[in-house]
């Protein structure tokens, strides 16, 4: 058994290597207090700052009596999309027709890797990216997209239906446009959503829909929304009338008013019509819109399908542009708090977010005490209150290629210190039993 | 012992060193690379290269260290040996 005294000088004659170890953590845990690798976990990583977005018409079915369509499924009809994001140097546009969302957009990539089969993309969909891929277009019959990018602003626009000039052709045209200027530190975000004539059932005439939405934020930080919903002559069984937030109203013009109220004849057909309010998020606004759903029932089964519409929604929102562009810290002011609330919205008008969210989700949360809130939107607190800390765990690309970079610089630390460690205690150890 | 002889000797250890000084090199300039442009399809290789190339590179460099260190062990086991079989004889 060793003497304290060697005992003594054993442990100091380690103090050396151990030093290497602590100096090891110690350096470890610096790399993880940085204001770098800090600023890559908060990085805004998929929340766009400037986004826009318009959909032409989003339909959503259901049937009672179908396994498929036991919950909602449907897709944007045509769908685009455009974000610039200044601080992580992104700009991206994607337009689709229809837009069935992520999952069915990842779908032959993935099948294509389990079954070795050559199974195409999913062809109704272009994106761009820069530098990657700065442009795409797409025209086929019956619909045209286009997506292009450069290093500020990016565009795309969808296209879809056979010919405009037809009478009674469904054309729908959906296009959103981002842009940033450095040098001004402004940010423009603008989205179009125009939808031609719609019969449904042969009882609701809709006119032709244009929503527009638009953001711009300049260099001080002065915010501009502006949104607008145009709705062309609308009649309901023959009888014209106006679609408001108070519901649907025989227009009189010093015309007798109709008999029967076109609320009731909506009724009687199952035809519920709302109108969405326009909402506003804490950097952009949701435009407003109108939503019918038109519902039957199988005479003999009991069977009950549905089928959603939304006409008209387009969103912007343009975050504050700052001066510190490139790499991990957060370029733009609040977009962190802002970027849940115009993830939703941005979905609710153009289909999925980023993350992939389903495009049925027609809600968008609302600024407290500006606006109220569409039908079925979650609450204000709910929507701002969550900017999902769970989220960069499950997505750890989030952190951005510098986080992970450090990350594995840790690893290498680790297993510094490791080594180190065996070789300290476990092979240079003395003998002392 | 001269200097040949001593290098000659410690192989491992001189190999440990010169990879643990690579993979520093390595994650430094990884570091660069990453760092000196905004997007990732560009950032990618070099975290790869730089990150899991230097991570490679240091596991090598402690398993040669700790290599060394179990040599010295079964050297001085050796003397051992060879100064009992000595005095016994």
């Amino acid at each position: 058994m060793a003497s304290p005294r060697s005992r003594t000088s054993y442990f100091f004659s380690l103090g050396g290597r151990r030093g290497v170890a602590v100096s090891c953590m110690v350096a470890g845990a610096m790399v993880l207090g940085h204001p770098a690798a800090a600023g890559a976990a908060e990085s805004p990583g998929d929340g766009c700052p400037v986004v826009a977005a318009a959909r032409g018409v989003q339909v959503t079915a259901t049937a009672s009596d179908n396994i498929l369509l036991a919950t909602p499924t449907g897709a944007g009809v045509p769908v685009a999309q455009s974000c610039v994001d200044h601080g992580l140097q992104d700009s991206s546009a994607y337009a689709g027709n229809p837009y069935p969302g992520e999952t069915v957009l990842a779908l032959p990539g993935m099948l294509r890797t389990d079954s070795g089969q050559d199974i195409p993309d999913y062809p109704a969909h272009v994106a761009s990216r820069h530098p990657a891929e700065q442009e795409s277009r797409v025209d086929e019959q019956g619909y045209s997209l286009r997506a292009s990018s450069d290093a500020n602003s990016s565009d795309a626009s969808a296209r879809s239906g056979l010919d405009s000039d037809a009478a009674r052709a469904v054309v729908t045209l959906a296009e959103s446009g981002s842009r940033v200027d450095p040098d001004e530190g402004s940010a423009t975000a603008t989205a179009r959503s125009d939808t031609q004539p719609l019969a449904i059932d042969d009882v609701l005439q809709l006119g032709r829909v244009r929503a527009t939405a638009s953001a711009s934020v300049d260099g001080t930080g002065d915010r501009e929304r502006e949104s607008s919903l145009d709705i062309g002559r609308t009649t309901v069984a023959g009888e014209a009338v106006t679609i408001t937030g108070d519901g649907v109203r025989a227009t009189g013009d010093g015309i007798a008013l109709p008999e029967t109220d076109p609320a009731e004849a909506l009724e009687a057909a199952g035809i519920h019509v709302g109108y969405l309010e326009e909402s506003h998020t804490p950097h952009g606004v949701l435009s407003a819109g109108i939503e019918i759903v038109a519902e039957q029932q199988h005479p003999d089964t009991g069977a009950t399908y549905q089928v959603r519409y939304v006409l008209g929604r387009a969103f912007a929102a343009a975050g504050e542009v700052s001066d510190t562009a490139v790499g991990g810290g957060p370029a733009l002011d609040g977009a962190a708090a802002g970027t849940a609330a115009e993830r939703r919205a941005a979905a609710g008008a153009g289909g999925t977010g980023p993350n992939g969210d389903s495009p049925t989700a027609d809600g968008a949360p609302g600024d407290p005490g500006e606006a109220t809130a569409p039908e079925g939107a979650e609450a204000p607190e709910q929507a701002l209150a969550a900017p999902e800390e769970g989220e960069l765990l499950s997505h750890p690309v989030d952190m951005g290629m510098r986080g992970t970079y450090l990350v594995t610089v840790l690893a290498a630390l680790v297993m510094l210190t490791s080594a180190t460690l065996l070789r300290v205690l476990g092979v240079r150890a003395r003998w002392t039993s | 012992m001269d200097l040949v002889t001593k290098l000659r000797s410690q192989w491992d250890r001189l190999l440990a060193v010169a990879t643990a000084i690579a993979a520093a090199g390595t994650l430094v300039a990884g570091w660069f690379g990453v760092s000196g442009t905004p997007y990732p399809a560009e950032q990618l290789p070099y975290l790869i290269s730089g990150g899991v190339g230097g991570l490679f590179l240091l596991g090598i460099s402690a398993a040669l260290w700790l290599s060394a260190d179990l040599q010295d062990e079964w050297r001085k086991l050796d003397r051992i040996e060879r100064a009992i079989r000595e005095r016994a004889s």
